[in-house]
């Protein structure tokens, strides 16, 4: 027998072959929340749509930034599906191309912070004492700040960039998983199966490694659903701001920044973005109330 | 006892995290690239002007230094001088915190009114057409970007209805022929103070739709936590053994269930609070409001470091404070909370 | 003492699950009498529990009370309206849980918890109040009460605790209290205190008990009367010592058999062979007669009503003949 000690255990086999049991009995009943279902098929168009934006775009040299003055601010019609914006450019194009940017910040910023924050938490909660205390008041001190401006300020201090404002959220986000998974890592750590690993001389990291990321890494993924959502609203100010991504390229944010100076005379320019946000930050949210429900009984020791 | 002991520890552990992140902040501010002196004397000074405004503004002293002799002013109430106007922060402070303080406060008691509330009948009367609506009302909110939002407003109440002000806290017609007594900073109450009515019916429309904008996003979290807390509660033995003990609907659900989940609530409205304060930032600059929003975003644009690190030392300060705030708070309402 | 206090007749309640029906009751009988003892025995998911929330009418999400009636003080509760029921319970019925800490309010100090109850049903000004509190918490024997009204649940031990939720459904001096497995989480000799503490209520405060518990040894030491439940129907019932010692239907010989006892030391333990059936399924006849050893053809149709005497009642063919 060549299995690692701790695997003889009862229980103790495979924490990981036992989640991707799970993760498909919740896919199933996922399957079930009509809701859930319509975002994430219309989450997946937007993915798409991001990904092949250049090819799907009508108008894709404008998109790029390519100016059309004879045709500026004109409202929705035939040619121009949702009308043009200040210079003339095809609304329609700048939008599926502005979903780059804004995906990614939310996919990026959401999936760094749970690979940063997560391990961290399960080290200050598993090991305690002083690695605890210390990890604990740094995260303390970075949740005193309030997001949006941490992240307005690092992003200044970097420059302005599509790159620097995802490392900027980034920074502002990690804090949460940490706490998400110091807590659940507390609790989990007072279980017989992980006294016995111990009693049985398996090292600390190890334990973390094979038993408590695993368990933890569910309400961890249920925050992440939503906070993609969130990533993104805030990526969007940022670059309202003028601190993500530059024009001309396109970006919702950016064209809501020039969008409002022409609200009286162009005002399909200002719907338009917003609402793009609004949708996809609509469906991430929705997936995840979904996959919260789904995982109910976990969530809710997390909450 | 137990509860004196968990207060004096909190109070240590937020003065901790307050030194923190004053120190972060500090840091942060020096990595903006350019030099404050430069800005502070202009581009076509002669660099032994440059100089001696280095020396003036303390910038040839190590980073920890600086940072001592910052804090020390800071206690001091001197928050320094904005590199660009050479004006004493503090006096702006005065004006812009006031008015972002109004509109953050009165953002908060719509959130308190219609989310807490909406959070509780979506959850008594789950799954009905109340709960749906209420749901839909949440989740658009939440995923609404504030500064789209205000935008709309705009678009609606002031271009297609002209019912209400396009920006800033007074018009200038009231600026002039009713002008408003600077007491407190807060309009609202300044204008009361002062017998203004006029003056403050006039703050008051301009102060509908900012904070209807600012206040959507901790509407929606607040309906969605309380209702989401509220669920939880109700299925507890306890509300069972409630109505077995004949108590009627009032009393279980707004008196024994609401306070059992208003701590996270309480916890959603903390957060709420001090993300106002920054998403305050979007709403000022939509309708021009003289906050503190946008005198940092102004500041960071135009690279203005003092006025950065002030600031947001202040919103910091106000964030650790409330979050002091909500764990005492907690500890008071849950026994059980000073035991851990 | 010609009325019983309390009648159940035929009672059925269906739960609607995803996987269908799920008939939690078939057929309820029961009567209990003023100043009673009554044990409803049976295993977990038989229906007592819901047989006492039934009596209530608290009948939790999904679930439907089907037919039958429940007479209290010859007043059907069964189809009264909510505004009804709140004046019934806690003032004339009253029930304590299984758990005393999850069913009480963490948040709010005992004192506080009998005042609402107290407020609700028996207004009275503050002082008259805290006097009644103060009596009622002596009446459970719970030492230093002046303290206690100003404790928080998770201060108590569970002994307590469950003392305190009895001074609660007491308050406002219920004719009936029904007991849902009130010491199963306790330790055994708190159980035993907490027993007597019951038995002694019974005859100070005039109230009637019912003992919804699995364990035949606690119905044995306090009850007058016990019935016997299994899949949602009562099998027999009738005075303790009749039906513990001259157990008539088969299953709860079987379940008597498979207590431990200290005769049957060193032999193995005699196990009911099978399983209880599923609530899905709708039962025809005897719910028992699957396992049991001496099922008969006849056993598809519902077993007749018995009497082995006056006040024991067997529902079982085996003894149809003596059908008075």
């Amino acid at each position: 027998m060549n299995m690692p000690p701790e695997e003889r255990l009862e229980g103790a086999r495979g924490a990981w072959s036992t989640r991707f049991q799970e993760y498909r009995l919740m896919w199933r009943a996922l399957r079930r929340d009509r809701l859930a279902v319509i975002s994430l098929v219309i989450i997946l168009i937007f993915v798409l749509a991001a990904i092949f934006a250049s090819w799907l775009a009508p108008y894709p040299d404008q998109a790029m930034g390519k100016s059309n003055l004879s045709e500026r601010l004109s409202p929705p019609s035939r040619t121009h599906l949702l009308g043009t914006d200040d210079v003339g450019r095809d609304l329609l194009s700048r939008i599926l191309l502005g979903s780059r940017p804004s995906l990614s910040i939310g996919f990026f910023v959401v999936g760094l912070a749970m690979i940063i924050g997560t391990p961290l938490g399960a080290i200050a909660g598993y090991f305690g004492g002083w690695i605890d205390q210390a990890i604990m008041r740094i995260t303390d001190i970075f949740l005193s700040f309030p997001p949006l401006l941490l992240a307005i300020a690092i992003s200044a201090a970097l420059g302005p960039s599509l790159f620097n404002a995802m490392l900027s959220i980034t920074l502002t986000w990690w804090p949460w998983y940490t706490r998400l998974a110091r807590a659940q890592t507390v609790s989990l750590r007072e279980q017989t199966f992980i006294e016995a690993s111990r009693a049985i001389g398996v090292p600390g990291f190890t334990i973390i490694r094979r038993h408590i990321i695993p368990n933890v890494l569910t309400p961890a993924l249920v925050q992440a659903t939503m906070d993609i959502g969130s990533a993104l609203l805030m990526g969007a100010a940022l670059s309202f701001v003028g601190l993500g991504v530059q024009l001309p390229k396109a970006d919702w944010g950016n064209m809501l920044t020039v969008a409002r100076l022409y609200f009286n005379d162009g005002p399909w320019f200002a719907i338009f973005p917003g609402l793009a946000i609004l949708l996809v930050a609509m469906c991430f949210n929705l997936l995840g109330d979904g996959v919260r429900d789904v995982l109910d009984p976990q969530s809710r020791r997390v909450g | 006892m137990a509860r004196v002991e968990y207060i004096i520890r909190r109070l240590l552990l937020a003065v901790l995290v307050l030194v923190g992140v004053s120190i972060i902040t500090f840091v942060i501010a020096r990595m903006i690239p350019s030099d404050p002196a430069a800005l502070y004397v202009g581009p076509r000074a002669k660099p032994e002007t440059r100089e001696a405004a280095r020396v003036k503004l303390g910038l040839d002293r190590p980073l920890y230094e600086q940072y001592l002799r910052y804090m020390g002013e800071v206690f001091r109430g001197d928050f320094g001088i904005s590199v660009r106007s050479h004006r004493p922060i503090i006096d702006d402070l005065k004006v812009f915190l006031p008015a972002t303080l109004e509109l953050v406060f009165v953002s908060m008691i719509i959130t308190v009114l219609i989310g807490i509330p909406l959070g509780v009948v979506s959850a008594a009367w789950k799954d009905s057409w109340v709960d749906q609506l209420s749901r839909i009302y949440a989740v658009i909110n939440v995923s609404m970007p504030v500064f789209w939002l205000a935008l709309l407003l705009q678009l609606l109440f002031v271009r297609q209805l002209g019912l209400l002000p396009i920006g800033s806290r007074v018009s200038r017609e009231i600026a002039i022929l009713a002008p408003i007594d600077h007491i407190t900073g807060f309009y609202l109450v300044d204008t009361l103070l002062s017998r203004n009515w006029s003056a403050f019916r006039d703050v008051l429309s301009h102060l509908v739709l900012p904070s209807i904008a600012l206040s959507s996003y901790a509407v929606g979290l607040s309906i969605r936590m309380t209702r989401a807390a509220m669920i939880e509660v109700l299925q507890q033995k306890y509300i069972t053994a409630a109505w077995a003990a004949g108590l009627t609907g009032r009393i279980v659900y707004f008196k024994l269930a609401l306070k059992n989940a208003i701590v996270p609530t309480l916890m959603v409205l903390g957060l709420s609070f001090v993300w106002q304060i920054s998403g305050a930032m979007l709403v000022e600059i939509i309708f021009m409001w003289p906050g503190l929003g946008t005198y940092l975003i102004k500041a960071i644009l135009t690279i203005d470091f003092p006025i950065v690190v002030s600031v947001t030392l202040i919103v910091a300060v106000f964030y650790v404070f409330t979050n002091l705030f909500l764990d005492l708070l907690q500890a008071m309402i849950d026994p059980r909370v000073s035991l851990q | 003492m010609d009325q019983p206090l309390v009648t159940v007749r035929d009672l059925r309640l269906h739960f609607r699950t995803y996987a269908g029906i799920v008939h939690a009751l078939n057929g309820i009988d029961l009567e209990i009498h003023e100043q009673d003892m009554l044990g409803l025995v049976g295993e977990t998911g038989c229906g007592k529990s819901m047989t006492g929330v039934c009596i209530l009418g608290l009948v939790p999400r999904g679930g439907e009370i089907v037919s039958g009636s429940v007479v209290f003080r010859g007043e059907e509760l069964l189809g009264k309206p909510k505004s009804y029921m709140q004046t019934i319970r806690g003032a004339k019925i009253a029930m304590i849980f299984q758990d005393p800490s999850a069913s009480l309010n963490p948040l709010f100090t005992i004192g506080q918890q009998l005042e609402t109850v107290m407020r609700r049903h028996q207004p009275a000004d503050k002082s008259q109040m805290r006097d009644r509190a103060l009596d009622l918490l002596k009446v459970v024997e719970l030492p230093d009460p002046a303290r206690i009204l100003k404790t928080y649940p998770h201060e108590l031990s569970g002994g307590m605790k469950q003392r305190a939720s009895i001074a609660i459904a007491l308050s406002c001096g219920a004719d009936l209290l029904i007991a849902d497995e009130p010491t199963t989480d306790l330790d055994v000799t708190v159980q035993a205190q907490i027993l007597d503490l019951l038995r002694r209520l019974r005859e100070t405060q005039g109230v009637a008990i019912l003992m919804i518990t699995h364990d035949l040894a606690v119905v044995a030491e306090t009850c007058q009367r016990v019935a016997v439940l299994y899949a949602g129907q009562v099998v027999e019932s009738g005075p303790v010592d009749e039906v513990l010692f001259e157990a008539k239907h088969p299953y709860t010989r079987a379940l008597l058999q498979a207590s431990p006892k200290r005769s049957s030391r060193g032999q193995p333990l005699q196990a009911i062979p099978g399983t209880v059936p599923s609530g899905l399924q709708v039962l025809e006849g005897c719910a028992f007669s699957p396992r049991c050893p001496h099922a008969m053809e006849v056993c598809v149709q519902p077993p007749p009503r018995a009497s082995v005497t006056a006040a024991h009642a067997v529902y079982c063919y085996l003894y149809a003949d003596s059908e008075e």
